[in-house]
């Protein structure tokens, strides 16, 4: 009895170790014929393009050996690939597979392929990749030095083809890359070549800005309201664009849940409307912040209570964040100007005085009769914000109250009131 | 894979400064100490001798380079150590040597290290005095035994092209055999046919499509790392190569030889139906003592034209 459970318990275990190990040397061994069906098929031929597929799905356990094959360091030794084009084939295979799956760490060995000594094909799997991975310094100052020099070099020497001719989207798929990462310095020419007549530039804007995510939602939504014979995809690329955001929503990273909520309130689809509220029960503080100003600017009723609730939270970072994130849907939509200036009167001094600064902080030019009101405030912190926010203003019809001020009780009202004076000098 | 107690070839060229620069390792300072021993010998003559001789192997080599960096101009001259101290002897007997020696290139792959120099200053005949200014590139090849790095080998004025005079080539069934047996074992994808003619310090350059060392990078540092590759290349590929052996000299010992093929290769896959084709010179150097030869180093993919 003791001999049969021992040998169970021991079969068990084996039977275990045996399924452990097997099952990662079966992954590796997965991902190594992959790669070595990348080298044996054309690019983007259906086989090729199969083990893209397979690789992106078997995810991050996959990623440690796809960063491997990208540097060209890693072709000698037992690794050596006497024909170069097989190389090109798997680099650009497992920069496309690592676009999909995304591994912050890739980003290093990636970069050092998007030079004018590696392919074309090579260059843009590696640029369209590094936009998706998103920001790291280095990545930004690769793709800023390709937009720099993409259009001074017509034709550069590749170990693959001797002299090849640059590819004419280079740049702009650096630009489009960059827009990716949250860098839109060169925004612009993305909207030149969708709306310009070059077919080739607008394609490529199209194609990259098909994967984009968070970053991309301000360009694209612009790019939506303008009159162009790409209208339709620019609608279906937003729909994808707002389904990846959806599942950006369930991700592990607060940080890409709260730029998923952020992007999709931007977006503004009612469709999208239940999801955030169901969001706003998030354990993070940013993400439910982040959720609530989408709804707000949404005009939905549970964005707008939470924010200002928030601003009458006794946590004061709790409140700053209301104050900021209120600004944002202020200057952007006003969908919450009436309830603003309406708080100025609420019994909370808390949300009186955070009102003051939303107000003031947006620039609210229509709540100066009710700012200066607040002037009259019984709590002195109030009043300082209102000065203050009058002064931000730069509404001319405050000028008497604010002398008058000056002599107030509190000293940190008369201080305010004589800066905010100052900027109504300023013009 | 055969065995024998030194080393034999020498590659690699050009040269800038003997002084240390800041991307020396422990091991460029060493090698750059051993070409500074062979300078330091050349220059004060006969009575150091012993310090020119410290810096190589017993298995030296030497070939002429015959101001060409194309290895169809290249003949092997010495092929061991006492032969190179006799030449050597005659050499500081007949001349002092006023040379300075620049270290532009330094290879290491482990324990083997390519390197070259150019010297430059005066030969100054003893009995008459006569100066005679002379410039000169050396490729090296260097191994480290135990803590030492001596040089296994040296490709003597190498020149800054190809463009120099090009040698007939010999006739040598041995070595076409082996370098045939090579090819086969390749085509019917048997790696103990590939690996066997290696020799134990088997070295593999990649000549980086060009005849200049200075660009050529390490490939495998012993025959270990190229027949695990081998192994793992021709479980999912298949070979056809065709080899033309365009250069052969061998040393009058029949110690050392050198040959030139150009090669001819297309790879098949087994996960694809992708071909890829690749027509390539690789440089062979081969070392015979007291056996069959076997291969010491090669360079594949040196940029050479007919």
């Amino acid at each position: 009895m003791n001999m049969n459970f021992s040998t169970t318990c021991l079969t068990v275990v084996v039977a275990g170790l045996t399924l452990v190990t097997f099952g990662c040397s079966t992954t590796e061994q997965e991902v190594e014929d992959l790669i070595e069906q990348l080298a044996a098929n054309e690019i983007d031929s259906p086989t090729w393009s199969g083990a893209v597929d397979e690789l992106s799905a078997i995810g991050r356990p996959a990623a440690r050996q796809l960063i491997a094959h990208v540097p060209a360091g890693y072709y000698v030794g037992e690794n050596f690939r006497e024909h170069r084009r097989e190389i090109e084939k798997i680099r650009v295979g497992c920069d496309r597979a690592l676009a999909a799956i995304k591994p912050r760490a890739a980003s290093g060995a990636i970069v050092g392929t998007v030079s004018a000594a590696f392919s074309n094909s090579e260059r843009l799997a590696g640029i369209q990749a590094l936009g998706e991975i998103g920001f790291e310094q280095a990545t930004a100052d690769a793709l800023e030095k390709i937009v720099e020099t993409a259009d001074s070099a017509p034709t550069f020497q590749t170990s693959l083809a001797k002299e090849e001719v640059a590819d004419p989207t280079i740049r702009l798929r650096a630009i489009v890359a960059l827009v990716k990462m949250g860098e839109d310095e060169h925004a612009e020419e993305i909207v030149d070549a969708i709306l310009g007549d070059d077919p080739v530039q607008a394609e490529a804007a199209l194609s990259d800005l098909a994967t984009a995510g968070h970053y991309g939602v301000p360009l694209l939504i612009r790019l939506v309201g303008e009159p162009s014979p790409h209208q339709e995809r620019l609608r279906e690329i937003v729909n994808r664009v707002k389904d990846r955001l959806i599942v950006g929503l369930g991700g592990e990273d607060p940080e890409i849940r709260a730029l998923s909520a952020r992007a999709l309130g931007k977006i503004g689809d009612n469709d999208v409307r239940a999801i955030l509220i169901q969001q706003l029960g998030d354990p993070s503080n940013r993400v439910r912040f982040n959720v609530a100003t989408s709804l707000a600017e949404m005009e939905a009723e549970e964005g707008i209570n939470f924010l200002f609730s928030a601003l009458e939270n006794s946590d004061s970072i709790f409140r700053a964040n209301a104050i900021n994130f209120l600004t944002d849907v202020q200057v952007g939509s006003a969908a919450v100007e009436a309830r603003l200036i309406a708080s100025l009167q609420n019994e909370n001094r808390l949300a009186r005085s955070g009102a003051a600064q939303v107000l003031g902080q947006a620039r609210t030019a229509s709540a100066t009769e009710a700012l200066l009101e607040a002037t009259r405030d019984v709590d002195a912190e109030v009043r300082w914000n209102a000065a203050i926010a009058l002064g931000a203003i730069g509404a001319t019809a405050s000028r008497q109250r604010l002398q008058e001020l000056i002599d107030d009780d509190d000293e940190t009202v008369a201080y305010y009131a004589v800066w905010a004076l100052s900027q109504l000098d300023r013009g | 894979m055969k065995n024998r107690a030194l080393p034999a070839f020498a590659l690699l060229c050009l040269s800038t400064a003997t002084a240390a620069s800041a991307a020396d390792t422990p091991e460029t300072l060493l090698i750059r100490q051993a070409l500074n021993n062979d300078k330091f010998g050349m220059r004060r003559g006969i009575e150091h001798l012993d310090v020119a001789l410290s810096a190589v192997a017993p298995d030296f080599v030497v070939y002429a380079g015959n101001n060409t960096l194309d290895p169809r101009g290249w003949q092997i001259l010495h092929e061991d150590r006492e032969a190179y101290a006799q030449t050597l002897t005659a050499k500081l007997t007949e001349n002092q040597y006023d040379i300075e020696r620049a270290i532009p290139h330094i290879l290491v792959l482990e324990k083997k290290a390519v390197a070259t120099t150019l010297d430059s200053g005066f030969v100054i005949n003893r009995t008459t005095g006569s100066r005679e200014f002379v410039k000169s590139s050396r490729l090296w090849t260097f191994m480290k035994f135990d803590e030492e790095w001596l040089a296994t080998a040296y490709v003597a004025d190498i020149g800054e092209n190809t463009s120099g005079p090009r040698h007939p080539s010999m006739e040598d069934e041995e070595i076409s055999e082996l370098l045939e047996d090579e090819r086969k074992g390749w085509i019917s994808g048997s790696a103990s046919s590939i690996v066997a003619p290696l020799h134990e310090t088997f070295t593999g350059l990649n000549g980086m499509s060009t005849y200049k060392p200075t660009s050529w990078s390490s490939l495998f540092a012993d025959p270990t790392i190229y027949e695990k590759w081998v192994s793992k290349r021709i479980r999912r590929t298949k070979y056809d190569i065709e080899r033309e052996v365009v250069y052969v000299t061998v040393g009058p010992a029949r110690k050392e030889a050198l040959a030139l093929t150009h090669d001819r290769i297309s790879t098949s896959y087994e996960a694809g139906d992708a071909v890829h084709n690749l027509d390539r010179y690789v440089l062979w150097t081969l070392s015979q003592r007291g056996g069959e030869w076997s291969v010491t180093n090669v360079v594949y993919d040196l940029g050479l034209t007919d």
